[in-house]
């Protein structure tokens, strides 16, 4: 009879080391599928590589630690999205990162580029950085990620109407900073 | 004027810096590793609310304590489908063997109306204990004034403040320095603000009985918005801003007392006389406590708790996780506003489920009305501060993380 005992316990075990490491193996296809893009919308977000991989890797512990939780895969992206977002914006990276802008430090500029870079590309990107943090995710998730009004405002909790207002004045403000600095609006009109 | 596309610059350049991006690929057991910190933190936190709830007392006077069952079985009444507002007094309900109760949309009797007024997004309406409101649009924060009322936010104008008549007709809109208002306890004053240039911000008081508003102008660096947070008595406005530093108390004669070394405010009391701060920042969270704004003590501080916000009494506060998952807070706690005690804590009822919850206010006293997510079935829920909880809406289902509701006199966090 303990033998028969022994012997389900194990088989239990078993199941659950299996089920253990299938979840496992899912997570890692998700993480490695995902991780360049997520990356580069955290460095969007952040400014500087070391905080986005450390968002990174923040937001997918925590999708892990809720990996079993999330059934509906389809809304995968927009979870760990939010959890990004959210994270980013909460109260205590605020304050970190703020404590880290007094020391002055340049942002990382990352890697290297072959592409001609004559002043307008990083003057945007200074622009962007200047934004105040939900306007920027503003930006970024409509103007990188691509996503629309509504599914902006889903991922970070706010309405439509915030959403399209925070738009509209990171947009009038890129406008005036051209009126002041028409370099940046140089490489569109050259296209044109 | 330049011809060019701000929104092509922007996407190109947005594209164009992301792709150098590469750095050092993450490792599933770098990832694993700060998941275990997480959980780890999470569980010692777990334990401190266990250990807490389970010896403190409640100031109603309900016999949760008592009624603590050693061998953590549920009780079953508390989740039976059926009762109705008009029963008798359900028995205490009992904590699980952690000393938790259950935060779930699913099983619980059905309650009465919520005695506060909410937006149900869809339907554009405003549901008040008087009855419903066709709104024009879903606004993000109306509340009644001036025999009609004052919304902060719409589709259409979305960084406004609108004044409407009775009839719903806007008759008046300025633009607005923030996205909140807040209402004092007992509706007579509302505090909002207006953008009267990039940077300077006019905090407004106004009766709400239509009366000459007070206002200060507040100088917010960067054009960042200011929020009045809530009132310490009718001509009292705290208000605080995403500016960081920008945050203090307007008093009446135009004084303006800037509140120093915490990163936010979260909530002020009228009845207490105290607010509510973050007042530092860790790994995983921050740290919330209570303050004397008069001497500026902090009273107590918690870094298992966040957002704390005064019951209408001013002797409790509800309080979020320090931390945040997808939906919202994991967690909600209610805690003695005097000493941080906690009185009683809810976690989700089911454990392969992801729950948030998305705002939570004072209904009155003794009850706490909650919008919870639990994987994508969202509902109002009203929780007591004797861990009883009931619906208070039908249960819907959202498909893409989106609120079906909010409550229209409380920001969004």
């Amino acid at each position: 009879m303990q033998l028969v005992i022994e012997g389900a316990a194990t088989g239990m075990e078993r199941e659950q080391a299996a089920a253990r490491s299938t979840r496992d193996a899912e997570f890692e296809q998700y993480m490695a599928a995902r991780q360049p893009s997520l990356l580069r919308t955290a460095y969007l977000l952040t400014g500087d590589q070391h905080s986005a991989e450390d968002l990174v890797q923040t937001s997918l512990a925590k999708l892990y630690l809720a990996w079993d939780k999330v059934q509906r895969r389809e809304m995968l992206d927009g979870y760990v999205r939010r959890i990004m977002v959210n994270e980013n914006n909460s109260l205590w990276r605020r304050a970190w990162k703020r404590k880290e802008v007094t020391t002055d430090e340049v942002p990382d500029r990352v890697g290297t580029s072959d592409r001609p870079d004559h002043g307008e590309s990083s003057a945007l990107w200074e622009f962007v950085q200047t934004l105040p943090r939900k306007q920027r995710a503003v930006v970024v998730l409509r103007y990188y990620e691509d996503l629309s009004e509504s599914e902006v405002a889903e991922t970070l909790g706010i309405s439509v109407g915030t959403v399209k207002s925070q738009s509209s004045r990171a947009l009038a403000a890129l406008r005036e900073r051209v009126h002041t600095r028409p370099i940046l609006a140089r490489d569109g009109e050259e296209e044109r | 004027m330049t011809h060019f596309d701000e929104k092509d610059l922007l996407t190109r350049e947005l594209r164009e810096r992301s792709s150098d991006v590469g750095g050092h690929p993450i490792g599933f057991d770098a990832v694993r590793s700060s998941a275990r910190r997480i959980r780890r933190r999470r569980t010692i936190v777990a334990g401190a609310v266990a250990v807490a709830v389970a010896g403190v007392a409640l100031p109603t006077g309900l016999a949760v304590t008592s009624a603590f069952d050693p061998d953590g079985r549920q009780t079953p009444d508390r989740i039976a489908t059926s009762p109705t507002p008009d029963t008798a007094p359900s028995p205490a309900p009992t904590p699980r063997a952690d000393g938790t109760f259950p935060l779930t949309v699913h099983g619980l009797p059905r309650g009465e109306e919520a005695g506060v007024r909410y937006v149900i997004r869809d339907a554009k309406e405003l549901e008040t204990p008087a009855g419903t409101v066709d709104l024009p649009e879903a606004y993000s924060m109306i509340t009644p004034y001036n025999d009609g009322w004052l919304a902060v936010g719409s589709s259409r104008n979305p960084e406004a403040v609108i004044m409407l008549d009775a009839s719903l007709e806007v008759t008046h809109t300025d633009p607005a320095g923030g996205f909140d208002l807040a209402v004092s306890d007992d509706g007579s004053h509302v505090a909002y603000t207006v953008r009267e240039s990039g940077d300077r911000v006019l905090l407004v008081n106004a009766p709400t009985d239509g009366a000459d508003v007070v206002t200060w102008p507040v100088d917010v660096p960067g054009g960042e918005s200011l929020d009045p947070v809530g009132f310490l008595d009718d001509d009292t406005v705290v208000y605080n801003s995403d500016a960081g530093d920008v945050m203090g108390i307007a008093r009446a004669g135009g004084s303006l007392t800037p509140i120093e070394g915490v990163l936010r405010v979260d909530d002020a009391s009228e009845a207490a006389g105290l607010i509510s701060v973050l007042v530092s920042y860790g790994v995983d969270g921050g740290c919330s406590g209570v303050q004397d704004p008069t001497s500026g003590a902090l009273l107590w501080k918690s870094c298992d708790h966040s957002n704390l916000r005064f019951s209408p009494d001013g002797r409790l506060v509800v309080a979020d996780a320090s931390y945040f998952d997808g939906p919202g807070s994991p967690t909600l706690s209610v805690l003695d506003a005097r000493t941080g005690e906690e009185v009683v804590t809810f976690t989700p009822e089911r454990r392969n489920t992801v729950v948030g919850v998305s705002q939570a206010v004072w209904e009155n006293d003794e009850t706490v009305l909650a919008h919870v997510d639990e994987g994508g079935d969202q509902a109002m829920v009203r929780l007591g501060t004797d861990g009883a909880t009931e619906a208070v809406t039908d249960v819907v289902t959202v498909r893409d993380m989106s609120l079906a509701l909010w409550f229209a006199e409380h920001p969004r966090r």
